[in-house]
């Protein structure tokens, strides 16, 4: 295990290249015209990965923004959660989208054992009790 | 006894109040009951935090099992507890002036800030003066160097002029661009054209398209855009509720954003809960602290506040735009970027506009403006900025005059074209490629010139729909944007795009306050604001200085040498003068002597109010002749001061009476026996003055020769500033006049021959 960048690691594009590696594991070097022009690679294959966002997460402590630390944490967890299943949670965690407290745990139990989110899965359990204690699963339209 | 013989009952000055641009600015009494109130509203709590066994007992004057859902979040997750009793024990008086000291460090406060309840917050800032706002926000904004943001829209949703409209902004300086449509399906269209116009010119702008918050994620994730700031969040619970979200939804597309590696900030300001409805009797200030609070706590790295949507009514209330500035400190207080409002125009009076700025540019801000118009007001889908296209020099004209870092820069003719044909040849390029459209000469040559929409000729917004439509459906990346421009010889742009791919894959910029300059993310970890006083913080490097002083139309000697001797030549046409012996006192009473300045018909041959000299000598010759005396004109060459010239042809005139004329126009009537300034006659706005006057001074200096005292010239004025418009020509002229005396010459008779 290396040791927790800092502030003096930043930024990581030109203090280690060497660290960043997309989602699917490209490097930043191995984005050329030429590479491109081939057509086998897609906008996907070059976005950011887990393990970048948490090497911000420690440049983030180390600069005592623990806020902005926590999520982007948090985004390093979402990095494998697909777009639709992201916006069905954003959806139900809206005022009156979700029937109940459960629907939303469902969510947390997914978050947890398909995504290995538990972050993600602490922070919808939560909710869920914040929106019990406030009514906020009563259907607005 | 009341006097009834006035007819009328107003006085008429309230009428031309009512014609002033101001008098369509509403103004409301303040109300606190009704939510009327910048700072301190009569609901307002005291602040209050109890803390009991490591948790949040009691916030603002609310116990924990009341707590709505905005007390609960920022109770988890803004509020530091490690620091929050010492925090909140401090006087507000105490934290406040620590705001304005320069011995305070920024980080200090930052840590403070954790600790402190809205309430608190909201307390301490109420009580700075706009003037300690304005300090203590450069001293606590968080990067370094100042920016801006800049709207780019316009009202065809054409994504030719979009692309040529954003190649502008860039070379104007913005830091970000942000587009927003007037049909919603027209977004990935927008989205394209605009990211194609940012690569042209420089690498590193980044980019947002306002839009749904899904689809604006789903852009994004195509590589279009670069960041997003539509996270509203607001300070009443009904208020947020009302906005179709809570605190954790927010929270949760704060980080989803992050996790595709969009930069991000939320959006809170000044009387949106008043507009809504739900400011529960509360301040403007204490509901934005919760927002800012809030923002903090979900991780945002930045805001942008300041009144967005909001502003309007903000400044309608009583010290409303100081509210505005202290939200603002509140944001960069609390560690945020800051994307500092001076968006949706507040007024429609230029003064408020401008007065409204000039704080935010002495103080430098993330983004001093969260969206400049770089587009005509009309064009602007967002709605009208505070500045906009048609403002975008003065803007530039009030860097230079306080030389202080607005963000942006001017732009030359040539320039300008050349990058508005080169973002319409990529974009057409583009569109070919990926078979979405044909645009041809006419459009693009349309859209070139033209200033704003109206008067281009371009796609019918049906062909736009069906763009857009195709983007979205036929699944166009960033990456087959780049494989066109590539494919079509357009490789800086394409290499311009890969840059930004190549970025956000390090997720540099999801840093607060981060920019890209120079192919460089710089942001408050890599260039903090570490401001202490005179000659830290950040300084104008020569470069950039030379940047911020340089504006169209500057004179200098040499322009103002070279635009006169073109009328020189036309002058040799219709005048000689011919240099005899020195001037003598005559003792010719029939005389009217007019002594002329020493580069009058050398180096200068027209007025400031462009008549030919000779045009000048002739009215005053006709209207001395007019009154029975003649003229004898000699030159001058140890004065070209007028009062001096004046005094000096009056000694030498046999009648008493001279007339002294500069080369720009001046004149004055003198007699002998006066003091050199207290004249007879003075002439001495030259640029308004027209060759009938200079007749009727001739006329009139024969009326002094004649014993008689006639009715004074007066050269009426339309309020003119005059100074403004000539001030800067007088001075080189003068300072070449002066240049050409000599102390120990004295006058010569200069015969004239009108030719």
């Amino acid at each position: 295990m290396r040791k927790k960048l800092g502030v003096e690691d930043y930024p990581l594009g030109e203090k280690h290249p060497d660290l960043i590696v997309s989602k699917n594991g490209i490097k930043p070097s191995e984005l050329t015209l030429e590479n491109i022009s081939l057509g086998s690679v897609t906008i996907d294959d070059f976005q950011i990965s887990k393990e970048t966002l948490k090497y911000q997460a420690q440049i983030s402590y180390s600069a005592d923004r623990k806020p902005l630390g926590d999520n982007l944490e948090r985004a390093a967890e979402m990095v494998k959660i697909p777009n639709e299943v992201i916006m069905a949670i954003y959806e139900k965690l809206r005022p009156g989208r979700s029937k109940n407290k459960e629907e939303l745990l469902s969510y947390a139990r997914l978050l947890r054992d398909k995504y290995e989110a538990k972050i993600l899965s602490a922070f919808i359990i939560e909710a869920a009790e914040v929106y019990e204690k406030r009514g906020l699963y009563k259907s607005r339209y | 006894m009341p006097n009834n013989k006035i007819q009328g009952n107003r006085w008429k000055r309230f009428d031309d109040w009512d014609e002033r641009p101001l008098s369509q600015d509403q103004f409301a009494i303040e109300d606190s009951q009704e939510g009327f109130i910048a700072c301190r509203g009569i609901k307002d709590p005291k602040p209050e935090l109890r803390i009991s066994s490591g948790k949040v007992v009691a916030l603002d004057g609310i116990p924990a099992e009341k707590f709505d859902i905005i007390d609960e979040f920022i109770a988890n997750y803004h509020l530091d507890l490690k620091v929050a009793v010492k925090a909140m024990a401090m006087e507000s008086s105490d934290i406040a002036r620590m705001l304005v000291d320069i011995n305070v460090p920024r980080s200090e406060l930052v840590i403070l800030a954790r600790g402190l309840t809205p309430a608190k917050l909201a307390e301490v800032v109420a009580s700075l003066s706009a003037m300690e706002l304005s300090f203590a926000y450069s001293k606590m904004r968080a990067r370094e160097v100042p920016g801006n943001q800049g709207h780019v829209t316009n009202a065809k949703d054409d994504p030719l002029q979009l692309a040529a409209d954003s190649a502008i902004a860039v070379a104007l300086g913005f830091d970000e661009i942000e587009t927003t449509m007037r049909v919603s399906r027209n977004s990935w269209s927008n989205a394209l054209a605009c990211c194609v116009g940012s690569a042209v010119g420089r690498a590193g702008v980044l980019f947002q398209c306002s839009s749904e918050e899904a689809e604006e994620l789903r852009i994004g994730m195509s590589g279009f855009t670069s960041y997003a700031e539509t996270v509203s969040v607001y300070g009443s619970e009904r208020a947020f509720i009302d906005g179709d979200d809570t605190p954790w939804s927010k929270a949760w597309l704060t980080s989803s954003y992050a996790s595709r590696g969009i930069k991000m900030r939320c959006t809170s300001g000044a009387a949106a809960e008043l507009l809504m409805g739900f400011h529960e009797s509360k301040s403007l200030l204490y509901l934005e602290a919760r927002c800012l609070c809030m923002q903090r706590g979900m991780g945002a790295q930045g805001t942008q506040n300041g009144g967005i949507d909001g502003a309007p009514l903000a400044s309608s209330i009583p010290g409303g735009v100081r509210e505005l500035l202290a939200e603002n400190l509140l944001a960069v207080w609390l560690d945020l970027e800051c994307a500092s409002g001076n968006d949706a125009r507040h007024s429609e009076s230029e003064i408020r506009v401008g007065a409204k700025i000039t704080p935010y540019l002495l103080a430098g801000s993330d983004f001093i403006c969260s969206g400049f118009g770089t587009i005509l007001k009309y064009d602007n889908s967002f709605n009208p900025s505070s500045f906009n296209g048609e403002e975008i020099e003065d803007f530039l004209t009030l860097q230079r005059d306080f030389e202080v870092d607005g963000g942006l820069k001017s732009l030359e003719d040539a320039k300008a074209l050349e990058l508005r044909k080169r973002a319409l040849d990529a974009i057409s390029a583009v569109l070919e490629e990926l078979d979405l459209a044909n645009p041809n000469d006419t459009m693009r040559s349309s859209i070139a010139l033209s200033s704003g929409s109206r008067t281009t000729d371009t796609f019918p917004t049906r062909i736009v729909g069906e763009i857009s439509w195709k983007i979205e459906n036929g699944g166009i990346t960033l990456l087959d944007v780049i494989r066109a421009l590539n494919n079509r010889g357009f490789l800086p742009e394409a290499e311009n795009l890969l840059f930004m791919i190549r970025t956000k894959m390090s997720g540099d910029y999801l840093q607060t306050s981060a920019v890209i300059r120079n192919e460089k993310v710089i942001s408050a970890i890599n260039y903090p604001n570490q401001y202490t006083g005179p000659g830290t913080g950040y300084q104008l490097s020569k470069e950039r200085r030379d940047e911020i002083i340089k504006v169209r139309n500057e004179l200098d000697k040499e322009s103002v040498l070279k635009n006169e001797a073109i009328h020189g030549v036309k002058e040799k046409s219709r005048i000689i003068y011919r240099v005899k012996e020195e001037a003598d006192f005559s003792g010719d009473g029939n005389e009217v002597v007019l002594a002329i300045s020493p580069a009058f018909g050398i180096k200068f041959f027209q007025t400031l109010a462009g008549h030919p000299l000779s045009k000048v000598l002739d009215n005053i010759k006709r209207g001395i002749e007019s009154k029975n005396k003649t003229m004898r004109i000699v030159r001058c060459l140890h004065t070209a001061d007028t009062s001096f010239l004046g005094l000096s042809a009056a000694r030498l005139s046999g009648s008493g009476i001279g007339i002294g004329l500069q080369a720009k126009g001046t004149a004055v009537i003198h007699q002998k026996d006066r003091l050199p300034h207290n004249n007879l006659e003075l002439f001495s706005n030259a640029p308004i003055t027209k060759l009938s006057h200079y007749f009727l001074l001739g006329s009139n200096a024969a009326e002094y020769a004649n014993g008689n005292w006639p009715e004074p010239i007066l050269v009426p004025n339309k309020g003119e500033a005059l100074g403004a418009r000539f001030h800067a020509k007088v001075a080189l002229i003068f300072a070449i006049e002066t240049g050409l005396t000599k102390v120990e010459q004295k006058p010569q008779v200069i015969e004239v021959e009108f030719l």
